[in-house]
Order: structure tokens, then sequence, then C-alpha cells
């Protein structure tokens, strides 16, 4: 019995780690996309959609432990205040989880559940940066941000469609 | 056992824990608005141990899109090469003219007896990062404490400001841009001879505040460092006024921080002071008298292509 717990403690420790590496290595894939051209004004948060996709298309919700640290290695990796990536990831979790299920039972399509949960908690950290800042932005970044996010949305549901299908077909093969 | 699905509990507890987390998150961000010593040393610790993989991380990325870069310039050379070469002819010329005028300046400083500058040290760092996300604007760059690096201390690159030191780490140090919305700068107007402050926007422009509503701003004017305040020196170049669509003076930066490759950091020690003791206050200085240009330049240096052409 023991000897199964610690497997399973030991199962899901490394488990966790895994997935947060691979959000890291993602997170610091999205920050360099500001070097190309195309995303000079703003680059679209590939983190978020991951997010969405790792607990509607995957069933395996990331943990609240593993998006609180890799919120605060994005704050330390951004420079921005400690903590507020964190609550955004975590909100975006929240949302995916409670929102979709209370506000789009009948809905199918992604594009507008996740419209709606992006669109709501990035309206929340926004807010809150601008209580901390005493100042508002410039806006057009940050329609970018929001418009280039919502693009690429659509076409990674796809190719993750057509890829999770062409498994499925190999494996009835 | 290992369980299968979890149970109700396990959820409504999962969701507890994560609007508990969402909260201390919340709590954290305002208390990191105090500066606190204890998390600025964290933030830096972390920064110096994540400088390396951050770097790897940016390198190919980096790489792939000076390729696409080069590319796309490669269809303009024959351009580029014309513009280059009256560029030339114009900067031979406007080098001989501000030799002769530095000659005259050394004169005029030694019969008025004025104060030497100090020279200013400069640290050079790589930059490690990108410039920034949505709603901060800084760059982490490998020069930390052990190369005199303090907080406060300000980060050019050869174009103009780039910004100044905001958090140390013993290897690294974070420059918070001049395009951040916490960034604030004081400055002077070169040739309507104003001053005022640019604040960042997280955006690619900078707000101008606190101009007197007597200035009359002048398209495509220089701005420069005040040093108004002792933090920053004065004379350091930050941008070029610009009008919106909608009638709106703003100044575009003269640094490109999606080009920023190496930032240098002027580690004068005592900055503050030096400033102090020679600083009088700053008052609007009088517009030059237009002087005489070399033949196919204007007043400003600028190339008179009219008079090329005859």
């Amino acid at each position: 019995m023991n000897t199964n717990n610690f497997f399973n403690f030991f199962y899901n420790f490394s488990k966790s780690i895994f997935f947060l590496t691979g959000l890291f290595f993602l997170l610091s894939i999205e920050t360099s996309l500001i070097f190309f051209p195309i995303f000079k004004t703003a680059s679209p948060s590939l983190i978020i959609i991951t997010i969405y996709f790792t607990i509607k298309k995957f069933n395996f919700p990331p943990s609240n432990l593993n998006l609180l640290f890799l919120g605060l290695l994005n704050d330390i990796y951004f420079g921005g205040n400690l903590g507020l990536s964190s609550a955004y990831f975590l909100l975006i979790k929240y949302l995916t989880e409670e929102l979709s299920f209370v506000m789009f039972k009948k809905y199918d399509g992604d594009w507008l559940k996740f419209t709606f949960i992006f669109i709501c908690s990035f309206s929340i950290i926004f807010l809150i940066n601008i209580l901390l800042n005493q100042s508002i932005p410039d806006i057009s970044p940050i329609l970018y941000h929001v418009g280039i996010t919502l693009i690429i949305f659509p076409i990674l549901n796809f190719g993750l469609n057509v890829t999770l299908f062409l498994t499925n077909l190999i494996k009835i093969n | 056992m290992v369980s299968g699905k979890p149970s109700n509990i396990k959820i409504k507890q999962g969701k507890s824990f994560n609007l508990l987390l969402i909260i201390l998150c919340l709590v954290l961000v305002f208390l990191g608005k105090f500066d606190l010593v204890a998390v600025r040393n964290f933030k830096a610790f972390l920064s110096d141990f994540l400088a390396p993989i951050t770097y790897a991380f940016n390198k190919p990325v980096k790489e792939i899109a000076g390729v696409i870069e080069e590319v796309k310039s490669a269809g303009v050379l024959r351009d580029e090469n014309i513009r280059l070469k009256s560029e030339i002819r114009r900067l031979k010329a406007l080098n001989s003219k501000s030799a002769s005028n530095e000659f005259e300046l050394l004169e005029l400083r030694e019969l008025l007896k004025v104060i030497p500058k100090n020279k200013n040290k400069i640290v050079t760092g790589r930059a490690l990062t990108a410039p920034g996300g949505i709603f901060a604007n800084t760059v982490l760059i490998n020069a930390g404490k052990k190369d005199g690096i303090k907080i406060g201390q300000p980060a050019i690159s050869s174009l103009g400001l780039v910004g100044h030191v905001v958090n140390v780490g013993l290897n690294t140090s974070r420059v918070l841009l001049i395009i951040d919305i916490n960034s604030m700068i004081p400055i002077y107007l070169t040739e309507s001879n104003w001053p005022a402050v640019v604040q960042g926007q997280n955006g690619e422009l900078l707000k101008i505040k606190f101009l007197s509503s007597e200035a009359d701003l002048i398209e495509g004017e220089s701005l420069e460092t005040s040093g108004h305040g002792g933090r920053l020196p004065p004379g350091i170049n930050v941008g070029n006024v610009i009008k919106s669509f909608s009638g709106k003076y703003y100044v575009k930066p003269t640094v490109n921080f999606h080009r920023l490759t190496y930032v240098s950091i002027i580690t004068n020690a005592n900055l503050k002071d030096n400033i102090n003791k020679t600083f009088d206050g700053f008052a609007p200085l009088q517009k030059p008298s237009p002087s005489i240009g070399f033949k196919g330049l204007d007043a400003s240096g600028k190339r008179n292509i009219e008079s090329l052409q005859n």
C-alpha cells in the first residue's frame, strides 16, 4: 500500500514537473515571437490557448500549483508585477471549468467559449493593471494581442482536431 | 488504492483552492507594489538563475527573425545603396562642419572657464530577453552588481535612451524601458527649448506631459533628457515629436526596442550629487539665430536638393 502511494505520488509529481517544463518552454517561444515583424506590436497568448486545450480537449487540467509557479516564472521573465500572471492563469482555469459549462451548455463550438473566457479574464487582469499603474496604457497593442490570440485559436484548434482524427484513424487500422 | 474519477468533494475542494490562490496572488500583486526588499531580492535571484535558459530559448527565434529580415532587405539593396551613398556625402559635410564647431566650442569653454563635464563610466551588456509583454516592458541584461551596476542608473544604446535599471542581481540587471507605462523621463525640446516629461504607454509611442500651454511643438524636433531630478544625465537623445491623425503630439523613441542587442549602463556612482552641484534650474533658451551653412546644406545641416540640382 505504502509503495503504491509512493509511486502514485512520484508519478503525479513527475507529471506536474513535466507539464510545468513544457509550459515554460511554450512561454519562452511566446516571448521570442516578438522578434518576428508580424508580432512586433504584441504576441499571441499561446499559454492561455494551451491551458484551455488541456482542460477541454485532453481532460487533463493543470494543477493550481503548477499554474501558480508558471505565473510567477512569467512575471520574473517579463519583469511584471509578481502574482498578476498567476492570477490570470488561475482565473482562466476557473472560468474554463465553471463558466463554459454553465453558460454554453448547448453550444458545441470552442471558439465562442474561448472568446468569452479569454476576454472576461483578460478584462479583469487589465483593470487590476490599470488600478496598479493608475494610468491607462496604449490600447492598440492590447487589442492586437486579443485579436491575434482569437485569430490563432481556431487555426490551432483545427490543427489539433486533424491530428487527433488522424491518430484515431491510425489506431483503428 | 489508485482512484479512478475524482469525487465531488475533491472537485469542490479543488475549486475553492483555485479561488483561494487567485485571492493570494492578487494580495501578492498589491504587496509587490510596495517594492519590498525581500521581493526584489527574490526576483533578482531568479532572474540570475533563469538568464542562461532565457538566452538559449531566445537565440534560435532571434536568428530566424534575423534571416527573414535579411531576405526582406535583399530586395531593396539597390535603393538602399543609393540612399547610403547620398547619406555618406551628407555626413562628410556635416563632419567637417562639426569638427570646426567643436574646436570653437573648446576655445569658448576655455575663455568662459566652464567646469568640465564628468566623463561617463559605461558598462555594456547583452540583452537576454525580448523587450516585454503586454503589461510590462523590461529587458534583462547580462551585467549586474559585480560590474558596478546599481538601481536607478540610466541605460542607453548607440541611438539614445533605453531606460533605467530597476532591479540588479549578481550577474544580471533588469532595465525598465522608456516605453513602459511606469517610466517618466524629464526632457526638453531641442528646438523650441521647452521642458516637459515623457511617459511610456506600453506601446510604441510616448506621451508628452507637463508641457507649458505656451509651448509650440514642431513636428520632427528631437527631445533630449533635461537632467531634472538628477537621476539621468542631461543631453541623451530620447526621440522625435510626431503628430497623430487626431492632431495630438507624441514622441517616437529613437531606439528600436525590438532590435535591441546591446545595452550600456552609465555607472557613475554619484551621478545625482554631481548634477545637483552644477544644476541651477532650467529656463527656456533663446532660439538660435540662423547661421550660414555649407553650400548645398541648409542651416540645420540638411541637404538642400534644389541647390544641388542647379
